[in-house]
């Protein structure tokens, strides 16, 4: 009978460095020990991918991107870019002194708030939520030189009510229509939610999303600005109310909008049933306002009155000012 | 198999895929095949364990055309030869394609940094000039800082275009009004 | 004659007519050319300029015709030729378009002929080292002049090396502009391809700054990963010392006919591991220091306290590396404790060998170093039966910089080994019932 010694590395659940400090060697000595499941603990401190290790992966992981032979490798810089050349050259500039404002300070957010430990039960509570039951908002940083905004992507996406209605094979037509005319491979979108009249259940397949990035996007901003929108009958622009209150502006396109785009106008026997876009533009624009300016310095046209959400002075919060950082009024530690 | 499936799995499938885009190069080693591979009708086409025969007669009297459509859609959605061919490069052409690459980044990064430069500078300028109105004059300066609310850029602004337009200069041109919602 | 592309610029060429006055021959690696006219070996001892505008592939005149850098107006060279740059990596003659029509890599004549290189690729890749080579210029005008103000502070307090200037402040300024430097040299030459090629040919010479970069690169990439991986599932960590950050590869292996440096982890024949390792120290950096080696097995079974302890089987000091050179010359070490076979007795399970590798403080002499007024208990510090490592590493002052790992267990050989080296019959364990009343 072989002498039984604490198994080293195989039985995790019995391990602690405090095993360690008292191995045993008796050979019941393991099952003495505590039976509570507890993280390993990590004594090195090297970070590396244990993937990489792996002798499976590591011609796959160790390659670089730029390498060819590499799964990763794409083309760099195929086409300039005519929207990014503008922004840089002339928008930049531009954005940077429309937004200008003199020693500006940092605009603290609404922050959750801590506990103030009267209580035991305080202890790993969820923090307390943003003064006067507000939602907590990222910091405003100042406007200089390197918080100009610009369009980082835009997502597209539909919702087709005829493959809740007859059948999931409807959502066909409008992937392939969302691909066509974006040039990205679409992702499933899933409804979210059920309604009854609709029909809809949750979890169902029934649309398409996607995220333009890079040259891509600049191609779709300009055949919507310049090719799509003009074109659009009744079209006003984007209301001046749309907007997350960060910087991030939606809008929907009907199918008669969509049917203006060139992939879609060149052969419009082929697609049966169009359906409606909403477009979203992320930019990093600190407010909604700026992300319009943004917007409309690329030929988006607005409409409507203006709504203010989170700017500072102008959607009714009081600030004070504090060493360096402005606060909101009711926020303030 | 139902379509209803078979664009489930298309979808299951595109999930686990890097698409690539298709680049133009003389240097690949074997002839690229066609993405795709399909003919409309009367051909059998595989997609992994899948097989679908088109153009097959049945009793009902075979696909109708709608049917055929979609199936051609999903092949378009689908991830079946999506990425051309890797492109098998001698050592020495893998080192070039290195130094290439590494010049690219190289001259990348003069750009961007030289612009960020000429912004700051910019922008520094704007805080001197600010600074000196403040002492001149502040009245003019609480002028000058009292932004509109609303701002934008003329509905006429465009990006500029790599040539030049029909029509060289509108004569009759007026200032675009936005309709206006009350 | 035409013109090679980039990297023969300004301060190459300066470089090589520093090279080409020095009187003594400049060392430089063991370079080979695919081209036998072309190697730089011969170029550089040869002090005719023209031999060496010949071989770079313009004329002796545009050698001479730019000012050389490194040479201010009527003074010595700030820098020598060897600092500035790598012989060996100023022009890339494999990667010559005019030289290399077909690629030499491709072994077979069918491949080789048949195969078309990319259009465009061989004008994109003049222009690439055009452009690279002026950023490496800017780069090396950059290294000159830090390493004048090194020099200024050095010359102020009249001593050659860094760790010599007495202010402190002084010191450190110095210490972090060659820092900057290292990190220049090293930005200089990582777009070089001749560099990178000389370096996956196993060709490196790790004299120079970007080499020791690339290999320290490699080796964190998977060996180190793996290293740490087996420490801390083999719980070598914390079973004998408490953690580790490895900065240096750490090799080992026995000696014999099929000697191999093995996997950290491995398990060995207790024939193997009777004789003494040899061991292999890569510092990737260019220093010498002094190490101190010690080999440890946390698994002897203590039967007396139901428990384990640590057996000390060997410890080598004093081991003195330079940057470039990692092999662990034992002669002229110093043996504190000498090697101990492992001999695992029968039953008593799977064996550890740590090996652990200590940078000593300093790069002095192993010697105890008390801390505070405590007395250490110094003789039991290289008790072989009950050794404790952590103790003896804060009572010499070493800092664990690197370690490796192998494993035995009882086998065929290990009674053969006990006989040869006197070791006296092992106990043999087994399990007995303990009647609890």
């Amino acid at each position: 009978m072989a002498f039984f010694k604490p198994s080293f590395g195989t039985d995790l659940r019995r391990q602690s460095t405090a095993f360690f400090q008292c191995r045993s060697l008796h050979s019941s000595a393991p099952q003495f020990k505590s039976p509570v499941s507890i993280v390993h603990p990590v004594h090195h401190r090297v970070r590396y991918k244990k993937s990489i290790l792996h002798p499976k992966y590591q011609t796959l992981l160790t390659i670089p991107k730029w390498d060819p032979r590499s799964h990763l490798f794409k083309p760099q810089a195929v086409q300039p870019s005519r929207v990014k050349t503008h922004w840089e050259t002339t928008l930049a500039p531009d954005l940077m002194l429309a937004n200008y404002s003199h020693n500006e300070l940092k605009l603290r957010g609404r922050k959750h708030q801590e506990w103030d430990g009267s209580s035991p039960y305080h202890v790993n509570r969820p923090l307390r939520s943003p003064a006067g039951n507000a939602m907590a908002t990222p910091d405003i940083l100042p406007r200089t030189f390197r918080t100009v905004p610009f369009v980082t992507s835009i997502w597209v996406n539909t919702f087709n009510h005829r493959a809740v209605t007859e059948h999931a094979e409807r959502n066909i037509p409008s992937t392939v229509m969302i691909q066509q005319i974006t040039g990205v491979k679409p992702a499933p979108a899933y409804s979210g939610v059920s309604i009854m009249q609709w029909r809809l259940r949750k979890e169902r397949n029934v649309g398409a999303v996607v995220e333009i990035k890079g040259a891509k996007k600049d191609q779709f901003l300009a055949t919507l600005v310049e090719v799509v929108m003009p074109r659009v009958k009744d079209f006003q622009g984007i209301a001046n109310s749309s907007g997350d209150k960060f910087g991030n502006i939606s809008f929907g396109l009907d199918p008669e909008g969509v049917r203006l785009f060139p992939e879609i106008e060149g052969n419009p026997d082929l697609w049966s049933g169009i359906t409606g876009l909403n477009i979203t533009f992320v930019t990093t624009a600190q407010t909604d306002p700026e992300a319009r300016l943004l917007l409309s310095s690329l030929g988006v046209p607005f409409y409507g009155r203006e709504r203010f959400h989170n700017v500072p002075n102008l959607d009714g919060t009081k600030q004070t000012r504090k060493k360096g950082v402005v606060y909101y009024e009711n926020s303030q530690e | 198999m139902s379509l209803h499936q078979l664009s489930s799995m298309f979808w299951r499938r595109s999930q686990t895929i890097i698409s690539r885009t298709a680049f133009q190069s003389a240097a690949v080693s074997r002839i690229p095949q066609p993405l795709h591979n399909f003919e409309v009708s009367g051909v059998k086409f595989t997609h992994g364990s899948l097989e679908v025969t088109r153009g097959k007669r049945t009793k009902s009297g075979g696909s109708s055309p709608q049917k055929i459509r979609l199936v051609n859609m999903l092949s378009l959605i689908g991830r079946v030869r999506k990425a051309p061919y890797r492109l098998k490069l001698s050592y020495e052409d893998l080192l070039r394609h290195r130094t290439i690459h590494r010049a690219w980044q190289l001259v990348k990064r003069q750009e961007r940094e030289s612009r960020n430069t000429e912004l700051m500078t910019q922008y520094q300028k704007i805080q001197v000039a600010c600074d000196e109105l403040e002492k001149a004059s502040p009245e003019l300066f609480a002028q000058a800082m009292d932004k509109p609310k609303s701002l934008r850029f003329p509905p006429e602004y465009r990006i500029p275009t790599e040539t030049p337009p029909n029509v060289s200069w509108d004569s009759s041109w007026k200032k675009a009004t936005l309709p206006q919602v009350k | 004659m035409p013109r090679l592309p980039g990297f023969v610029s300004q301060a190459s060429r300066a470089s090589l007519r520093a090279a080409s006055t020095a009187t003594s021959s400049i060392p430089h690696s063991a370079s080979p050319s695919f081209a036998d006219e072309l190697d730089p070996k011969s170029i550089l001892a040869d002090k005719d300029l023209s031999t060496i505008a010949r071989a770079i592939g313009c004329s002796a005149d545009d050698l001479t015709a730019f000012p050389n850098p490194t040479v201010p107006a009527g003074g010595e060279p700030l820098i020598t030729a060897r600092q500035l740059t790598m012989p060996a990596a100023m022009r890339p003659p494999f990667l010559d378009w005019r030289v290399q029509m077909k690629p030499a890599s491709l072994k077979s004549k069918k491949f080789r002929n048949t195969y078309l290189s990319p259009i465009g690729l061989d004008g994109a890749f003049r222009e690439a080292l055009e452009i690279l080579g002026k950023d490496r210029d800017t780069k090396y005008v950059q290294v000159l002049k830090l390493q004048s103000k090194v020099d200024a502070i050095k010359a102020q307090f009249g001593v050659l090396e860094t760790n010599e200037i007495t202010d402190i402040k002084a010191r450190s300024e110095a210490y972090l502009i060659e820092v900057k430097i290292e990190k220049l040299r090293i930005l200089a030459e990582l777009s070089n391809p001749e560099v990178i090629a000389q370096f996956e040919r196993g060709r490196a010479d790790m004299q120079f700054p970007v080499y020791r970069y690339l290999a320290r690169k490699k080796w964190e990439q998977i060996p180190r990963a793996q290293l740490v991986d087996r420490l801390e599932n083999m719980h070598v960590i914390p079973d004998t010392m408490p953690y580790i950050k490895p900065t240096v590869d750490l090799r080992v292996r026995f000696p014999g006919p099929t000697a191999y440096w093995f996997d950290p982890g491995r398990i060995l024949s207790t024939a193997v591991t009777a004789q003494v390792p040899e061991f292999q120290i890569n510092t990737f950096e260019d220093k010498t220091s002094r190490y101190t080696i010690v080999i440890v097995d946390p698994d002897t079974p203590d039967f007396a306290n139901d428990s384990y302890k640590s057996t000390l089987h060997y410890i080598l000091s004093d081991i003195e590396i330079h940057g470039n050179k990692p092999d662990v010359d034992t002669e002229a070490s110093t043996v504190v404790v000498p090697y101990l076979p492992p001999h695992p007795e029968k039953n008593s399970g799977i064996h550890r060998y740590a090996v652990w590798l200590f940078e000593q403080p300093d790069g002095e002499r192993l010697a105890i170093r008390q801390r505070g007024s405590k007395e250490i208990d110094n003789s039991k510090l290289l008790d072989r039966d009950e050794f404790d490592i952590r103790l003896f590493r804060s009572a010499y002052g070493l800092k664990a910089v690197g370690a490796h790992l192998w494993r035995n267990k009882y086998d065929s050989q290990t009674e053969a080994v006990r006989e040869k080296f006197g070791l006296g019959q092992g106990t043999v364990w087994s399990r007995a019932r303990i009647q609890h009343y």
